[in-house]
């Protein structure tokens, strides 16, 4: 043990250096952001989802080509089945991360110390929501060469990169919000994930039902209801029928609404209510 | 045993922690009633229970975790309702706690040092102080996931001092960790309070270490303070109770027992002699209850009598104490109805 000498009473100026310090506090979502960021990507849970995203979306495109020699499948049928693989595991990898979030730091015993700080906890949230978004941008940059590929020239390879970045940023805003607040009300990542994957599957599957089997007005609301739905009818109109955008702009709202709403319950409500314990009242 | 040291730190200066009446249910489970203290600068208060006492539901409503249903609390005179500013006041190791292990120990002061405020290169310089103090100044830049128990512990602490607090609480610090690691961190929390003048407020089984380095005491029970004061006070308090059920325990060598029980039991005045526990070699004697309450001449008298005469027998003595004078008999009189 060493016998330095520590300063003492220093502590007797903490007063007035806690109201200095309170407006140096304001960046601490940055802080949170920063140390998120090292914490997925070096610690390697957003690299290993990546890394296999990246695999499996070669496979597909590998497949799509294959499949297009024999079939003849448009090369604008075939970018927007790839986009959709993007938005499916971009999203899924966005509430992975976010189901971590605050469930695994709570397991983990590492949410305590955050708490203990005068940061507000609508500051750890957002610093971590921030990060969660990250690997986003990157799966969409991984898309890119394979979009270009399945393309072949054909002017939709733009489209779908602005439509793709646009509404694939509102879905991974959703799908991390929601993971976080499954997180938010989650002691452990084993319930948090559980929860996060059922819901994102009562999402999904819809969307690989045939149009006819959605019938009657209870089905097709909730076929309204859902981005990933919402996000698939738009895209497939303007990108494969060369519709425009205006006569499909409602099936924007979806996705739009859903991360909106998403984000509003995460920074105004689970922001001021973060605890050490998810059931303490 | 860590040797109190000579300084003691002063009793006339102003309450830093005042606690009044605090209170917390868990639906039907009443886990505080009415935590009442104080406690000065530069003092160590050992907080003591037995298990599900209300200890850590104290500690995390005066660290701001919890919010208590009735009472409050206030930090240099900071009112518990400004949580923000109690939590600039406060460090605290609370038990379990996880780190990042992909963080250098250096990182992760620093990361929390600007939390509190400090600007990075600040931050920095006094992660390093810390790191010296704590006596990790070698290991800055290793990750956390490499340090040992101890390292941790050590680390925690540091990082409880990030902000120089006034109050720091540590909860069960030496759990898990060697003689050797509870000792060099014992002397590190005594350091603390002493040299920077800071109240610790110690959670711990450990009561043979609390007696040692703690100034006051809070002995909690089924979420009642059961006994509070000055260690001194606090065991000369209840020493009187239970040197009314005169018991003295007696240590001698495995190979002597069944002769200091002959011994012992011929003698007058014993009412009973019983091993305790499964350690060899320890008796426990219990004597006649006398006329005039107190511990008097005559039990003193008694006490020769005994020594004397297993002397004599030529028994092996390894130890001898009257029961009721050490802290841990304190804590087994007071909490000896919950753990029945």
């Amino acid at each position: 043990m060493s016998n330095a000498t520590i300063p003492m009473g220093e502590n007797q100026v903490l007063g007035e250096r806690a109201d200095e310090s309170s407006s140096l506090t304001f960046n601490a979502w940055w802080l949170m952001f920063i140390r998120e960021l090292a914490d997925l990507w070096i610690g390697g849970k957003a690299l290993y989802l990546i890394l296999a995203y990246s695999i499996f979306l070669g496979f597909q495109a590998y497949s799509q080509v294959k499949t297009s020699e024999s079939s003849l499948i448009p090369p604008k049928e075939m970018v927007f089945a790839t986009l959709q693989i993007v938005f499916y595991i971009g999203g899924l990898i966005g509430l992975i991360i976010g189901a971590d979030s605050i469930s695994g730091e709570r397991e983990r015993g590492t949410l305590e110390a955050l708490l203990l700080t005068p940061v507000s906890r609508r500051q750890i949230i957002l610093g971590k929501f921030l990060a969660g978004l990250s690997p986003w941008p990157v799966a969409l940059l991984i898309a890119i060469p394979f979009l270009k590929m399945l393309s072949q020239g054909d002017p939709v390879f733009g489209q779908s990169l602005y439509w793709g970045g646009l509404v694939g940023t509102l879905l991974a805003i959703g799908f991390t919000g929601l993971g976080m607040l499954v997180s938010f009300w989650s002691n452990s990542n084993k319930s948090s994930f559980f929860v996060s994957l059922g819901i994102y599957l009562v999402i999904l599957l819809p969307t690989t039902w045939p149009g006819r089997a959605v019938r009657g007005f209870v089905a097709k609301f909730f076929q309204r209801m859902n981005p990933l739905e919402g996000t698939n009818e738009l895209l497939e109109k303007i990108l494969v029928n060369n519709r425009p955008f205006s006569d499909y702009a409602v099936w924007l709202r979806t996705p739009e609404v859903f991360a909106a709403v998403v984000v509003a319950i995460l920074l105004v409500y689970a922001g001021s209510r973060l605890r050490i314990d998810a059931r303490q009242r | 045993m860590i040797e109190k040291t000579t300084y003691q730190a002063s009793n006339s200066q102003p309450d830093l922690l005042v606690a009044q009446d605090l209170r917390k249910s868990y639906g039907p489970r009443r886990a505080l009633q009415g935590l009442t203290f104080t406690l000065k600068a530069g003092r160590i208060l050992g907080f003591l229970g037995p298990n599900g006492a209300g200890k850590t539901t104290s500690i995390r409503i005066l660290t701001t975790m919890l919010e208590p249903e009735s009472g409050h609390f206030s930090i240099n005179g900071v009112s518990s309702k400004d949580p923000e500013r109690i939590r600039r006041m406060i460090g605290v190791l609370p038990e379990n706690l996880g780190f990042p292990r992909q963080m250098t120990g250096i990182e992760y002061l620093t990361f929390f040092g600007r939390l509190y405020g400090r600007k990075a290169a600040n931050a920095r310089d006094y992660a390093r102080t810390l790191l010296e103090e704590v006596g990790l100044q070698k290991r800055a830049k290793s990750l956390i996931g490499t340090y040992s128990h101890g390292m941790r512990q050590r680390i925690g602490i540091a990082r409880a001092l990030v902000n120089d607090p006034m109050i720091v609480f540590l909860d069960e610090p030496t759990l898990g960790l060697d003689p050797r690691g509870q000792q060099e961190l014992l002397e590190l929390i005594q350091k603390i309070a002493r040299e920077r003048n800071t109240g610790v407020v110690l959670c711990s089984h450990l009561l043979s270490e609390i007696e040692g380095i703690c100034d006051d005491v809070v002995i909690l029970n089924e979420g009642q303070i059961v006994a509070r004061g000055s260690v001194a006070e606090v065991v000369g308090r209840v020493q009187n109770n239970i040197i009314l059920r005169n018991a003295l325990r007696v240590q001698v060598s495995p190979a002597s027992v069944e002769k200091a029980r002959e011994v012992l039991n011929a003698m007058p005045l014993i009412k009973k002699v019983t091993q305790v526990g499964e350690m060899d070699g320890l008796l426990r004697i219990e004597l006649e209850a006398p006329s005039g309450g107190k511990a008097s001449k005559l039990e003193q008298e008694i006490n020769n009598n005994i020594l004397s005469a297993l002397i004599r027998a030529k028994v092996s003595i390894l130890g001898f104490e009257i029961e009721g004078g050490k802290l841990q008999d304190v804590f087994l009189h007071l909490t000896e109805e919950s753990i029945k």
